[in-house]
């Protein structure tokens, strides 16, 4: 095995291990603060601990599958899902979030949109767009979908500053990274890679960036 | 869709969940959200017994319940013997930390996931989902619940034609209703109806399934392994295509699947069982002994238990009964005896376990010391032996087995060349077979060590590298160990690197033997040997 081989699934072995173990840590955790009466102030701070530590397993998942993107092997698992059932699902694994950073989810939805993708996959590249709302300081985010003959689109708006302008112009598909807009664009980069492995026939998946009105918008198009 | 009022209040509830104050809180949501009968249980084995007496519209169950079985085991259950009606739902609760390896179960699904921790308004959300996606699969589920076949196919039918959004669950629920109904031929068309609009993991499986039962396994292999591909994580393909090897008689194979599958999820009754019925005919006691003991426990009060892990475990334990500290011995003799005794009560045998039961008793009987009480026990099971038609060949190598231990050698040994005649070209029975005599001859080691060299030197000529390496391997544990068990498995390592499957220990392994057998005089007649290896070493080695 070639020496980069190595490095990479050196480092891919060390991080899986560390996901687990932070999983079972976050889990003892979550048991022994049940069991203790807070006040008010440090419910507060435990909500941050909290939302601290899924963010830490949610990146090494991120990290852990951005890895495996890149091997020639690499394919998603798609299955029929509803869009609403599985953004509400979103909304729902960021409970300690919304807590935490004083967020507020939007959901607009009709019952019937559906598409074909690995949900697994999806919730990574839906959790890289929230973080980077947060980051940006956004407070409100709303998620919605629709489809037409070809694709699912999802939408991510935020209300924060938008997108860094060389971002929008740069194309962060080929992976340029600048240095101010650094985390957010690799970040970006690879959500653009898992969504790319969605293909149907001679359509693939893709991430659009812009601005409006309010702030940031990403548009998820992943083919039927 | 209309808004219609979810009526929780006519709404029988049980909570499956271990920890009490989880409990408790569920309970006050869901009298929050109007619901007002609620009960609850603390453990799988007492949620079971609830769900046999009482019918209950929704179910809660945690994923993770301590010790005992897993919310998945209880599923499992519920779903193989109706326990809850199919217009129920059933929701697993389940940690933040595990819900990805939870989620995704594609045979025995429940109606939806909640992830903790539950809040008033998650509840609220995800339960009025749940119910509102269960109820687009009414008319399916009411026939299914008046046990009406065809109305639930007509209906199935009607929903993919009036809905096509839904068309692809409810072709997942018929091709489920086929199969259970052994209609293959139909299920077979529905999975390639589906597959040719998507490749989805549980049309695949569906597929496997139907391979499966038309006896067409090498295809429901290879279906099943370009499924492993994708994700690792469905366990239940993992189980298909084990029971798919072990068809075939790939039991190796099938016994490295299981044991991935249990690293991934160990509470499955059946999935122990798989692994402990493999691991008996690899002869791999270890494995086998432990699976048994863990079937067991998990089949207590299980609709999965089978008397086959009782006896197994009975005879696995065989070996730390006759070799074992005096304490491993009498606890394993008095385990093995009640293992018995419970095999013979709670069961009711056919005539081929009630004579494996017998050769096991006379087992532990005499390896324990009790050499009357043992023969007592191998006349009975010897009289049925006579009875019995059809007897396996891994039987009958159990039968001679325990002859080598009660009858006179010859008697025995007539016995033993008849099965390894019968054995003819199976080579996993062969291992077998040998591994028996080597064990029988423990006390003598002359011959004992004749029998190993006879037989290595056999394997070597017909290239099976790795039942000679295991062979050999074991014989270096011999006190006698001689040049000639070094040199042979220096033959098979560098046979089996030659063969393009080098391995990192055996390197080490044959380093250390070369170094034992500098010792070696010119003047020996296996000198050249040796020589001629040590160039093969090299030149193996030379490469990497």
């Amino acid at each position: 095995m070639p020496n980069n081989d190595i490095r990479g699934e050196l480092l891919a072995a060390s991080i899986h291990e560390i996901k687990n173990r932070l999983g079972l840590m976050f889990g003892e955790l979550d048991d022994v603060l049940s069991d203790i009466d807070l006040s008010n102030k440090q419910q507060l701070q435990v909500q941050r601990i909290k939302s601290e530590s899924q963010f830490v397993g949610n990146e090494l998942v991120r990290v852990l599958a951005s890895y495996k993107s890149l091997s020639d092997d690499f394919c998603v698992n798609v299955d029929q899902h509803f869009a609403v059932e599985f953004l509400e699902e979103v909304i729902a694994r960021h409970s300690y979030t919304v807590a935490a950073h004083n967020l507020q989810f939007t959901l607009d939805c009709d019952e019937d949109v559906s598409g074909f993708f690995d949900n697994s996959i999806l919730f990574i590249i839906l959790d890289t767009c929230i973080y980077n709302s947060i980051k940006a300081g956004a407070k409100n985010i709303k998620l919605s979908a629709t489809e037409d003959d070809q694709y699912l689109y999802l939408f991510i708006e935020d209300n924060g500053p938008g997108f860094p302008e060389e971002l929008l112009e740069g194309d962060f598909s080929q992976g340029s990274i600048s240095i101010e807009s650094q985390s957010t664009g690799l970040g970006l980069f690879f959500a653009n890679k898992l969504i790319q492995s969605h293909q149907e026939a001679d359509l693939t998946g893709s991430i659009q960036l812009s601005n409006n009105l309010s702030g940031a918008k990403v548009t998820l198009t992943i083919p039927l | 869709m209309a808004l219609k009022l979810i009526p929780y209040h006519k709404m029988n509830v049980l909570i499956i969940e271990d920890l009490a104050e989880m409990r408790s809180s569920m309970k006050s949501m869901l009298s929050a959200i109007g619901v007002q009968h609620t009960e609850s249980v603390n453990n799988g084995e007492d949620a079971l017994k609830k769900l046999r007496n009482n019918t209950y519209d929704l179910v809660f169950s945690d994923y993770e319940l301590g010790r005992g079985k897993d919310g998945q085991q209880i599923l499992e259950e519920v779903r193989f013997n109706n326990l809850v009606k199919p217009s129920s739902v059933f929701i697993m609760v389940t940690a933040a930390q595990t819900q990805d390896m939870v989620m995704g179960a594609l045979e025995f699904e429940p109606d939806g996931y909640i992830a903790k921790p539950v809040t008033l308004e998650l509840l609220k959300t995800r339960l009025v989902r749940i119910i509102r996606t269960k109820d687009i699969y009414k008319d399916i589920n009411v026939a299914l619940d008046d046990e009406n076949i065809e109305d639930a196919l007509n209906s199935c039918n009607r929903l993919a034609m009036e809905r096509p959004k839904f068309a692809l669950p409810a072709y997942r629920i018929k091709g489920k209703i086929l199969i259970k109904e052994g209609r293959f031929e139909e299920a077979k068309d529905i999975y390639e109806t589906v597959l040719g609009i998507k490749r989805v993991a549980w049309a695949i499986l569906g597929m496997a399934k139907v391979h499966f039962f038309c006896k067409e396994y090498e295809q429901a292999q290879n279906l099943l392994e370009s499924l492993a591909k994708t994700k690792a994580k469905y366990v239940e393909a993992q189980d298909w295509l084990a029971k798919s090897l072990e068809e075939q008689g790939k039991y190796k194979a099938a016994q490295k699947v299981l044991m991935e599958a249990i690293a991934q999820s160990p509470k499955s009754v059946r999935r122990q069982q798989a692994l402990a019925r493999v691991a008996e005919k690899n002869g791999d006691i270890e494995i086998m002994w432990k699976s048994c003991r863990k079937a067991v426990a998990l089949g207590q009060n299980s609709c999965f238990k089978t008397p086959e892990v009782f006896i197994g475990l009975a005879k696995s334990l065989q070996p730390k009964i006759k070799n074992g500290s005096m304490r491993d011995k009498k606890l394993c003799t008095v385990e093995a005896l009640n293992l018995i005794e419970s095999a013979r009560t709670d069961f009711e045998l056919t005539t081929i376990l009630s004579l494996k039961c017998s050769l096991v008793e006379a087992e532990t009987l005499i390896n324990s010391g009790k050499e009357e009480e043992g023969k007592l026990a191998y006349r009975v099971a010897d009289t049925v032996m006579e009875m019995t038609a059809n007897l396996s060949l891994d039987d009958r190598l159990d039968i001679f087995n325990t002859k080598l231990q009660f009858e006179t050698e010859d008697n025995a040994m007539t016995y033993g060349k008849q099965v390894l005649t019968d054995i003819a070209g199976n080579k996993r029975l062969q291992v077998k077979y040998f591994q028996i005599i080597e064990v029988f001859l423990n006390n003598r080691p002359d011959e004992r060590l004749a029998l190993v060299k006879e037989r290595g030197e056999d394997l070597l000529l017909r290239e099976d590298v790795e039942d000679a390496l295991d062979l050999y391997l074991r014989a270096c544990t011999f006190k006698d160990a001689d040049e000639d068990i070094y040199l042979g498995v220096l033959k098979s390592i560098i046979g089996r690197f030659k063969k393009g499957r080098p391995d990192r220990h055996l390197t080490q392994k044959c380093d250390e033997l070369f170094k034992k057998l500098e010792s070696l005089p010119e003047s020996d007649p296996r000198h050249p040997t040796l020589e001629q290896l040590k160039f093969q070493w090299e030149e193996i080695t030379g490469d990497a």
